[in-house]
This record gives C-alpha cells, sequence and structure tokens, in this order.
C-alpha cells in the first residue's frame, strides 16, 4: 500500500507474530517459548499507551515478561543501555531485572527491539490496596514500604518518570517491584528530554518534558503516599474518594489543578485523624506552592498515622438498659450481713401478768369442759382470742418490733428512690446518646450535601463546556466550508479574468482590417451598425433554416445576449466571420492567464480571511464567555462550600455543647442515683437483720421461749 | 483544550463503526491481488476490534475505556454484528472481546528472516461477515449513528469525543450525505466534538491515500465528498500520524483511501497518558 517509513508493529501484530515463537525468536533464546494466551486461545497482552507485554515461558522453563513496543521511543536503545548499567550495581529488591534486546522479534520479515524481563507475579498497587482493606496494618507497611523505596531511588540518583498504582507492583510477600523504565532518569542521561510525562493522575499540572532528573518523582511520591497512609488510617476513604475501577489512588488530576475546590483532598484536610490531617496539609501547601519543586516525603509524620481510630463500643444487649457501666456497679456490690435482732422481753411492762392470768383462764376452762360442754367451747374460743389480742399488743409493745418497722419503711423508700434515680438516669443517658447520634447525622448530611454541591457543580460546568464546543464545532464546520468556498471563488474569478482577456484581445482586430473574404465596405457599415466592429462584439453565429426559401439565415449572437441579423451577411460570409473569430479566440486562449496574479489572488484571499478572522472571533468570544461562566461556577462552588464548612462549624460547635451540657447532666444522675443504690443496699442490710421480729415468731416465744 | 478527555473504566468512550453493505461493495477494488469491496471492509473492522482489544487489555483482561457499535447499511440499517452479538448496539469492548462469532485460521507467506518466505497460520477473531446487497442508505446510517451518539453522550458528557468510522465505496443512494454527515460533529462532549472518520474502498484505480490534507489528488467526486465530511485530526492524533511517517498539516482528515485505517486506533490515548501536547 502506501510508502512511508516502517513504524512500530501495533499490538495485535505483535499477537499476530507471537502465534509462531520459533519463527518470532528465530535465533534466540526465546525461540520456541510458550506463551500465555487468551480465552480465544490467543497471545494474551497486557497494553500501555507504549507496549504490550506478553508472559513467555522459554523452552528452558524460565518465565519471562516481554515488552514489545508499539510506539517510537526517541534513543530508546542510549536509554535502556544507560538504565542497565546503573541498575547492574544496585542490589535493590524492587529492581526487575531486563535485557534490551534490539533484535528482539521480527514481525513481517523485520526485527524489533524487545525488553526482556524476569516475569514478576505480582498485582498492580491499586488492586492490592482494594484486596486489602481489610488489613490496615498491611496497608500501614505498604506506606512505609513504599516511602523507603522512594529513599532508595533518591539515594541512587534515579527517577523512575512514572511513578503509578499501574507500575508499582506488589507480590503475595508484600514485597515491592517497580517496572516500566522507558522514561527512567539515571544520571548518565543527564541532558536528555524526559521519554514520557507520565500518568496524569500523578503528576504536577505543570509537568513538561524538559523536567528530567533525579527530582521528577517528587509530586507522584507524594500522590501515593499521601493515598496509602490515607487507605491505612482509615479504609473507608477508598471507597468514599473513588470511583469504582477509577485510574488513581485517593487523588486525581483534579485535585492538584485546583486544590480549594477539591472534595478529595478536603476529606484529608478535615480528616479526624490529625496526622493525616498534617500530612494532608502539608501537600496541600506544595500544591498550592510549589506544585514543581515539592520537598521530600514527610517519612517521620507519615510513621505516625497509624490504625484506624478506635470506634466507640455499642451498647451491650441485655443489662436491662443500664449502661455498661452501672450493670458492672451492681455486679461488684458486696453485701455486708448484720447479725438478726431478736426480742428481748418475753413479756413486756404492764402486759407482764394480764397475759398469764388469761391462759390460766383459758386452762381452767379447758378443764371445765368435761362438766359443761358447750360452755367450755365458747370459753375457751373467746380465751383464745383473748390471748391472741393481749399477746399482739405485747408484740406491738416490743420495742424492736417499733425499730423493724422504722427499718422497713426506709428500706421501702430507699427501694423507690433507687428505681427513680435509674430511670432518671436511663432517661438522660438516652437523651445523649440521641444527641451524639443526631450529631453523626448531620455530619453524613453535611458530606451528602458537600458531595452534592460539587456535584452540581460539575453538571453546571459540564453543560457550560458542551455549550462552547458546540459553538466551536459549528464555526469549525463554517470555517471548512469558508476553505471550499474560497477554492470555488478562486476558480470563478481566474474564469472571469480568461473571459476579460479575451475580450480585450479580441476587440484589438477589427472587421473593417481583418481582410475577410467578401466583406467590403458596405457590410462593414452594415455590421457596425448592428453593434459589430470587432471579433469582441459577437459572440457566435446561430443558424436557423427559413422554411419558404429552403435557405438558412444567419443569426450573430451579441456580448448583450442579443440575436442580430446584418443585411447583406449570409450563411457563407457569417461563417466566414465566425471562423476568423475562432482562430483569433484560440490565440487568446493560447495567452491568456492560466492562475491569478498575486495581487488579485491576494485582494480575494483578504477577503476571505477576514471572514475566517470573523469565526475566529466567534470562536475566541465562546471561549471567553466559557472562561467567565467557569470562573462564576467555581466562585459560587467556593462560596457555596464556605458557606456550608460555617454551617458545620456552627453545627459542630452547637452539638459539642450540647454534649458537654448532656454529659454533665449524665454524671450528675450517675452519681444520684449511685447514692440512691447504697442507700437501698444500706436500708435492705438493715432490713435484713429484722427478719426474725415477726408476731409469728413473737408468739413462739411466749408460748414456748425458744427465740 | 480539546480532544483531552481521559479514556478510563469510569469515563468510557464510544466507537462506532458504520459499514457499507450495499450490492455494489461486491465489486472489486483495483490493485495486484483483486479484492471485493465488502471483504476489504469486513477485514477493517474485524481487525480494528482486535486491535481495540488488545489495546485495552490489562493484566485481569480487556477493560472497557470503550463500548463499540458495528452498524451496517445496505438493504437495511441496523446492527452489523454476527454470532452471539448479533442486534446488539453498543456493547462493551470486553463483552466484544470476549464474544467473536469464530476464529478463524487464516495462513500467509511471511519473511522467514532469513531471505526466504514461510507459510504461517495464525488465529484471526471475526465479528462481522462481508455483505453486499442492496441500496446504500448512508444519510439513513449517518443519522442513525447520530441518535445513538447523542443517546451517549447524554449519559457521558464528559467523555473522550466519540468517534463514528464510516467504511464504504461512497456511492449513496438515498441523497448526498454531505447534509447528513455536517450534523454529527455538532454532537459535543465536554472535550469536543464528535470525530467522524472515512475509509473510502473504491475500484477508481488512484494511488492509496492515509489522512490527506487536501482533495486534489482524490479520484473522483466520491472521494471528494468522503474527504469533505471527514474531521480534521485533533492536534495529538496528528502528531502521532507524523510519527508513524505520515505527512501531516493542520487540514488533514481522519479520510484514508483504499489504506489501511486500523492505524487509527494507534492514535488513541487510552487510559490516563499525560498527552505530550498540554
Ligand atoms: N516484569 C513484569 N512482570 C509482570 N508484569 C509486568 C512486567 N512488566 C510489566 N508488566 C505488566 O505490564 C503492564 C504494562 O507494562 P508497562 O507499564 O511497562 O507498559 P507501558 O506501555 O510503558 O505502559 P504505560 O502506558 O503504563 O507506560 C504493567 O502495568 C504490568 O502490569
Amino acid at each position: 500500500m502506501d510508502q512511508r517509513p516502517r513504524s512500530q508493529p501495533s499490538g495485535a501484530t505483535y499477537v499476530e507474530a507471537l502465534q509462531n515463537t520459533s519463527l518470532c525468536f528465530r535465533g534466540t533464546d526465546l525461540a520456541g517459548a510458550a506463551v500465555t494466551t487468551d480465552s480465544l486461545g490467543r497471545p494474551r497482552p497486557i497494553s500501555g499507551n507504549f507496549a504490550s507485554v506478553f508472559s513467555l515461558t522459554a523452552v528452558d522453563g524460565v518465565r519471562y515478561a516481554v515488552k514489545c513496543f508499539t510506539r517510537e521511543v526517541q534513543s530508546q536503545a542510549v536509554r535502556y543501555r544507560a538504565i542497565s548499567e546503573h541498575l547492574a550495581r544496585s542490589t535493590y529488591d524492587w529492581v526487575v531485572r531486563f535485557d534490551y534486546v534490539e533484535r528482539g522479534i521480527l514481525v513481517e520479515g523485520h526485527w524489533f527491539a524487545i525488553l526482556r524481563m524476569e516475569w514478576v507475579e505480582a498485582v498492580n498497587l491499586a488492586r492490592w490496596v482494594e484486596r486489602n482493606l481489610g488489613d490496615p496494618a498491611a496497608l500501614a507497611r505498604a506506606g512505609e514500604r513504599f516511602g523507603r523505596l522512594v529513599t532508595e531511588l533518591a539515594e541512587a540518583g534515579i527517577g523512575h518518570g512514572d511513578l503509578q498504582h499501574g507500575n508499582l507492583l506488589v507480590t503475595p510477600d508484600g514485597s515491592m517491584r517497580l517496572v516500566d523504565y522507558d522514561g527512567m532518569y539515571v544520571p548518565a542521561l543527564a541532558g536528555m528530554a524526559a521519554a514520557e510525562m507520565g500518568h496524569r493522575n500523578y503528576q504536577s499540572p505543570g509537568r513538561s518534558t524538559t523536567q528530567f532528573g533525579p527530582t521528577i518523582d517528587r509530586f507522584s511520591a507524594w500522590v501515593i503516599y499521601l493515598s496509602l497512609l490515607g487507605v491505612a488510617a482509615d479504609p473507608s476513604l477508598w471507597a468514599r474518594l473513588r470511583d469504582q475501577d477509577a485510574e488513581h489512588l485517593l487523588l486525581a488530576e483534579a485535585d492538584f489543578a485546583d486544590p480549594d475546590a477539591s472534595l478529595r483532598l478536603g476529606a484529608l484536610l478535615s480528616h479526624p485523624n490529625p496526622q493525616l490531617r498534617e500530612v494532608a496539609e502539608r501537600f496541600r501547601q506544595v500544591l498550592v506552592r510549589q506544585p514543581d519543586s515539592p520537598p521530600g516525603l514527610p517519612l517521620a509524620l507519615g510513621s505516625a498515622v497509624t490504625a484506624p481510630l478506635p470506634q466507640s463500643a455499642p451498647r451491650p444487649e441485655g443489662t436491662g438498659g443500664l449502661p455498661p457501666w452501672i450493670a458492672g456497679h451492681l455486679r461488684q456490690a458486696n453485701p455486708v450481713v448484720l447479725p438478726p435482732v431478736t426480742f428481748s422481753h418475753r413479756y413486756p411492762g404492764v402486759l407482764r401478768w394480764t397475759l398469764p392470768a388469761v391462759l390460766l383462764a383459758w386452762v381452767l376452762l379447758v378443764v371445765s369442759a368435761a362438766v359443761v360442754p358447750a360452755v367450755a367451747v365458747g370459753g375457751a374460743l373467746l380465751t383464745a382470742l383473748a390471748s391472741a389480742g393481749v399477746a399482739l399488743v405485747a408484740y406491738l409493745r416490743q420495742p424492736e418490733t417499733a425499730r423493724a418497722r422504722t427499718a422497713r419503711a426506709e428500706y421501702n423508700r430507699a427501694k423507690w428512690a433507687e428505681s427513680t434515680a435509674a430511670r432518671v438516669h436511663g432517661e438522660v443517658d438516652d437523651r445523649t446518646r440521641q444527641v451524639v447520634r443526631s450529631a453523626g447525622t448531620a455530619k453524613a448530611d453535611h458530606d451528602r450535601e458537600r458531595a452534592n454541591l460539587q456535584l452540581e457543580h460539575d453538571r453546571a460546568l459540564a453543560a457550560v463546556q458542551r455549550a462552547t464546543q458546540r459553538a466551536v464545532a459549528k464555526v469549525e464546520l463554517d470555517v471548512r466550508s469558508l476553505t471550499s468556498e474560497h477554492g470555488l471563488a478562486e476558480r470563478a474569478l481566474l474564469t472571469t479574468k480568461q473571459q476579460e482577456h479575451t475580450r480585450s484581445y479580441l476587440a484589438r482586430f477589427t472587421i473593417k482590417s481583418a481582410g475577410v473574404d467578401g466583406i467590403g465596405t458596405t457590410l462593414v457599415a452594415n455590421l457596425r451598425s448592428h453593434g459589430i466592429s470587432t471579433a469582441a462584439d459577437f459572440l457566435e453565429v446561430e443558424y436557423s433554416t427559413n422554411g419558404q426559401y429552403q435557405s438558412r439565415i444567419a443569426r450573430f449572437v451579441l456580448t448583450s445576449g442579443s440575436r442580430v441579423r446584418v443585411p447583406g451577411v449570409g450563411e457563407v460570409k457569417a461563417g466566414r466571420l465566425d471562423s476568423w473569430r475562432l482562430s483569433l479566440a484560440h490565440n487568446a486562449m493560447r495567452t491568456q492567464p492560466t492562475a491569478l496574479t498575486p495581487h488579485d489572488g491576494q485582494v480575494l484571499k483578504n477577503r476571505f480571511e477576514q471572514r475566517a478572522v470573523a469565526l475566529k472571533a466567534e470562536q475566541a468570544r465562546a471561549h471567553e464567555s466559557e472562561r467567565v461562566r467557569r470562573l462564576e461556577l467555581r466562585k459560587t462552588l467556593v462560596d457555596q462550600q464556605s458557606a456550608l464548612a460555617n454551617t458545620v462549624r456552627a453545627a459542630d460547635m452547637a452539638a459539642a455543647r450540647a454534649r458537654a451540657a448532656h454529659e454533665r447532666e449524665l454524671s450528675e444522675s450517675k452519681i444520684a442515683f449511685e447514692r440512691a443504690q447504697r442507700e437501698l443496699l444500706d436500708a435492705a442490710t438493715l432490713v435484713g437483720s429484722y427478719k426474725d421480729i415477726t408476731y409469728q415468731r413473737y408468739l413462739r416465744l411466749v408460748l414456748t421461749g425458744t427465740k | 483544550m480539546t480532544y483531552a478527555a481521559e479514556i478510563s473504566r469510569s469515563n468510557p468512550t464510544c466507537f462506532l463503526f458504520l459499514v457499507d453493505q450495499s450490492a455494489s461493495m461486491g465489486d472489486p477494488i483495483g490493485g495486484e491481488v483483486p479484492q471485493r469491496k465488502a471483504d476489504v471492509v469486513a477485514d477493517a473492522i474485524n481487525r480494528l476490534l482486535t486491535e481495540l482489544s488488545v489495546k485495552c487489555a490489562k493484566e485481569e483482561g480487556v477493560r472497557d475505556y470503550f463500548h463499540v457499535a458495528v452498524i451496517g447499511y445496505g438493504h437495511a440499517v441496523g446492527s452489523a454484528f454476527t454470532g452471539t452479538l448479533a442486534g446488539r448496539d453498543l456493547v462493551p469492548l470486553s463483552e466484544v472481546a470476549e464474544n467473536p462469532a469464530r476464529v478463524e485460521e487464516r495462513r500467509k507467506k511471511v519473511p522467514d528472516g532469513a531471505g526466504g518466505l514461510v507459510e504461517t497460520a495464525s488465529s484471526f477473531p471475526v465479528w462481522l461477515d462481508p455483505v453486499a446487497n442492496g441500496g446504500t442508505p448512508m444519510c439513513r446510517a449517518l443519522s442513525y449513528a447520530e441518535s445513538l451518539v447523542s443517546r451517549w453522550l447524554a449519559e457521558h458528557p464528559g467523555c473522550f469525543p466519540p468517534i463514528v468510522l464510516n467504511l464504504t465505496d461512497g456511492e449513496s443512494t438515498d441523497g448526498d450525505p454531505t447534509a447528513a454527515a455536517s450534523t454529527i460533529p455538532l454532537q459535543v462532549s465536554t472535550d469536543g466534538s464528535v470525530l467522524l472518520f472515512n475509509l473510502h474502498v473504491s475500484g477508481a484505480g488512484a494511488s492509496p491515500t492515509t489522512f490527506p490534507d487536501s482533495d486534489a489528488s482524490l479520484p473522483d467526486a466520491y472521494s471528494r465528498t468522503l474527504f469533505g465530511m471527514s474531521s480534521p485530526l485533533p492536534p495529538h492524533m496528528r502528531s502521532y500520524a507524523a510519527q508513524q511517517g505520515f505527512g501531516t498539516s493542520d487540514a488533514t482528515r481522519g479520510f484514508v483511501y483504499n489504506a489501511d485505517i486500523a492505524s487509527v486506533v494507534q492514535f488513541l490515548d487510552i487510559g490516563t497518558r499525560a498527552t505530550d501536547l498540554r
């Protein structure tokens, strides 16, 4: 097909070539290697924008990653040689060993270079983080590990050029490997330009290819380090700050361009973890002050950002609605036992004699019952009642009885007071929880509101941008049709110029001096009187048949388009005049202009340029109005965000105050409750010691004398 | 800044192929080995789909950076997939990659690197079969594409502008396609207007041309019309084209005459490469 310099094969072309490894690696140690295949049985690529990488197992069983380049990289061989030499001296565990093979792979008859690397069994950093969200300690170690890698790169004077999640592979044992050395800087390459500019979600908005040195990774290192610290401190950030499948860690391109409006950075800057907040703040400073020359990583500070915040423990069930610490108290209370109180006298004071007398009467009656049974039964009942009544009076007169009564009343009061205090305390506790809970809901609401502000802004901005694009596209189409119009106009003008040329050429030849056969003075005069005196005055001759005379009539077509018959000029003479004019016209054609004069061309060009300028101005206006709207939208966003931030701050303060007030109330009710409990315990102890001071026991004492 | 949006799974774009399947596609194109236009076009699309799948393959498989439709126009206008995907419009690329109608074994002779030729076999996934029947309702096909694209843009307003690639012999039978084509670039995302590229397969016999910047050397009215409909290549694509050895200028259009179009996939910056152009 078309002729052009040989370019790098495409990914699909490599896939095709790799279906025959004996051929494509002919004469190299990869000849006949087995390629890992996909579900269709074709060689399985892992592609980037510059290359496709394939997994191959050589005949000797060694597994390689073979990188086949799809885009040309300036002085690739020189770069790789320098990198290879530099890394050969190092012993870092993140280095992936490789050979740059210039006659690497035969594709459609031509050899192309490959990079043959040791195969690293690992997953990229983003996938690894995702899989390890449940293990904050592992995430923290990854942060530390990454910090070390960055230190080692600096120590070796190396800049990788494209630090990002796809080039940081984590092996099953947790060690980190760095791949893709296409853009790497080593000291031997000083003075060259960067071969690439890295991943957009990891680079400073101002990065250019002229920055190429040992510090090119600084910015991306901050992005990765801050992200790893973030997920280690709070794994929930992963889902909160990224879309699923997003090609970044916790921060992306838009956050670097406009840190003040950034939702993601905002979340890190206001995170409850103070150390994380601090690292985020330092990165914000980098973005604002020195995005193109960031300082090294704050490793000491970073190592202080550790495990997630302790979560407040959930309320345990099954303790009767009491807060856990109260339940604990109840269990610990250790009851004291007092010695039981007994009655001090068998017959108290005045009743000393009454009782024996009544009892004696009862005994006499029982004896007399043998004689008069009816009287005896009635009397016995009566005396029994009397003696019970007397015993009751005696019981009530006992000093212990009164004391027991007091103790029991006190116990009942204490019991009531305790349950009231418990209820009050429970209520206060519930209210306090309510306050905490509603503060939590308010926070979630605010989070959502903040996200909505951003969403709304993004949507409005997208609408503005699309309007601009539409306007630009319209202008673009107009410009395109202007171009073709210009071409047409040029062609039209040329035709006019050619016609003018012909006319002025022909005008130089008069019929009078033409000497056409048979055209004498009379006819010359006739012709002139019909407006024809030079070859330019008519365009052609038309003939028509005169039915009456069976002859043809000749009519001259004038430049005005009208047709005239000239007396005396018949078919033959007209024919002669016509061919005379035609041969002159031929001569005219030979000398006619074939292109516009520079001047004419320029005049035309100027006219179209003016229109093009007008169109460009329209385009510029569209861009300008977008710029203005964009600024307005951003201002609205920032205003709304700061208004929201104020609301949040006020709400936080109010919540904190309410919480403090409730906590004070809570501790007061706790003290009251504990006091009531203590009193209840004391009352219970006392009541316990009076458990033998009962009427029943007294009767037993009176009758049997046992206490 | 246009044509700079990231093409990623969270911000995918779409690729629409319009395939002329009219009766005139049964005619041969010139060249040493005469081929039917329909075969050339079907091969080009199968090749493009393979190229896209390879380009978007990562550790875990093919990623959905693109959704792809193949629209045929001939006796009808509609999906031209055969096999499992038959009847579907926009399909996520991973699904396309997994579901060719079949994988053919193709044999060809290639240089063996030692001055000789050897025959090798390689597998060639096929999603689309050559068809040549009916008229050429190109205007209808273009407006069908426009409606697909506008639906896509409503859901993905911030995407890299969709690319519509029309493969045809240019002999529209339902009117001058210029008008239908001119509304396509008026479909826009925040990142620029939709790109319309054309591959002209023709028996007119002029020399193959890739990404020309004027219609001066094009053989006929069909090719000039198609050239006129084609979008200019965005700057970064132009610079990739230049890197690959094509002469380019500001006026370079996404138009190819009887030559390979698969290289257009090479021009796409997939994922999140910071382009060299900012
Ligand atoms: N030695 C290796 N072992 C295992 N996998 C590897 C190896 N080298 C590269 N890979 C895989 O191949 C992918 C692409 O490789 P690489 O980044 O070198 O290509 P690239 O075209 O330069 O990509 P990019 O567009 O990211 O610059 C890597 O993300 C990684 O998953």
